[in-house]
């Protein structure tokens, strides 16, 4: 099992892709599904885009298939469902303290006078 | 609406073979239930717009991945390479030799012309590909630490591309004067 040290900044299918991912395995359309609702519909992905992402996520090791499936339904057999790994939930961390950072310094500078944080 | 939703899987099926065969390994099924999923749930108005968007620039994607050898095999991609440097280096020998038998035979006319664009198109794109085969290869054989195949073809030709170019060099130089 690949456990690098994975640096890149995360394109925001990924972070979605990720973030859909964090508390349940999906398979591909709910993954799209959860991404869009997420975003509130500012990430619509296709098939081609959506499985692009998830091969390259595959293949750095930020996801994996998951073998037991957790719901029966029909059309199960012909999906595949995702999970993240420890690496792609530590990216996924880094990349919320990283907004996180980002607001907290946009509120010191007052470029935020709304936001109300903790 | 069923025998439309079927239509419309069909017409995808037939868009995914755009997609290059590595890229698509694994995937086309999955890929093929997700438009079903999609069309299940959505109008298929939505789908399609959603399927327009992101096609030219998934297509793209898939096929720089496949270049690049993220999908396709590096071995092959080089070995390849190699080859049709091999092939391209000596079409050009050919080509140069065919060109002085017509313009002496025939003087200079329309084949002759012909024989030197295809020599010149030859010799061009030998070069390139043969820079491009000579990084590659040398990158798969130093990974390696054997000479792969692709290395050894484009070694083989080194000789009539080098002799090309220094028989246009040489021409051009002794024309000037």
């Amino acid at each position: 099992m690949r456990q690098k040290q994975y640096r890149k900044t995360l394109t925001p299918s990924v972070f979605y892709i990720l973030l859909a991912l964090c508390n349940k395995e999906r398979h591909g359309y709910e993954i799209m599904k959860q991404a869009e609702y997420d975003s509130d519909g500012k990430i619509e992905m296709g098939p081609g885009t959506l499985y692009g992402s998830i091969k390259r996520m595959l293949a750095d090791g930020l996801i994996e298939e998951a073998y037991e499936k957790p719901a029966i339904e029909p059309e199960d057999e012909r999906r595949k469902y995702y999970r993240l790994t420890d690496l792609g939930r530590k990216q996924l961390s880094m990349e919320l303290d990283r907004y996180k950072n980002a607001i907290m310094l946009a509120k010191d500078r007052k470029l935020m006078p709304e936001l109300e944080l903790p | 609406m069923r025998k439309i939703n079927n239509i419309a899987i069909k017409i995808y099926r037939l868009l995914l073979n755009l997609y290059p065969g590595s890229y698509l390994k694994g995937y086309k099924t999955l890929m093929e239930q997700t438009f079903r999923d999609m069309l299940k749930e959505d109008n298929s108005l939505r789908v399609w717009t959603k399927v327009a968007k992101e096609l030219p620039w998934s297509l793209m994607q898939g096929h720089i991945e496949n270049i690049k050898g993220g999908a396709m095999e590096i071995t092959k991609r080089n070995y390849n390479l190699g080859r049709t440097v091999l092939i391209l280096g000596y079409l050009t020998l050919i080509f140069w030799a065919l060109g002085i038998f017509l313009s002496i035979q025939m003087g200079i006319g329309f084949i002759s012309y012909l024989t030197i664009g295809f020599f010149g198109f030859f010799l061009l794109s030998s070069g390139i590909l043969f820079i491009m085969s000579l990084v590659f290869n040398v990158k798969e054989s130093k990974l390696t630490h054997q000479v792969s195949r692709g290395l050894k073809y484009t070694l083989i030709g080194i000789p009539p591309i080098a002799f090309c170019f220094l028989a246009i060099t040489v021409k051009a130089l002794t024309e000037g004067h």
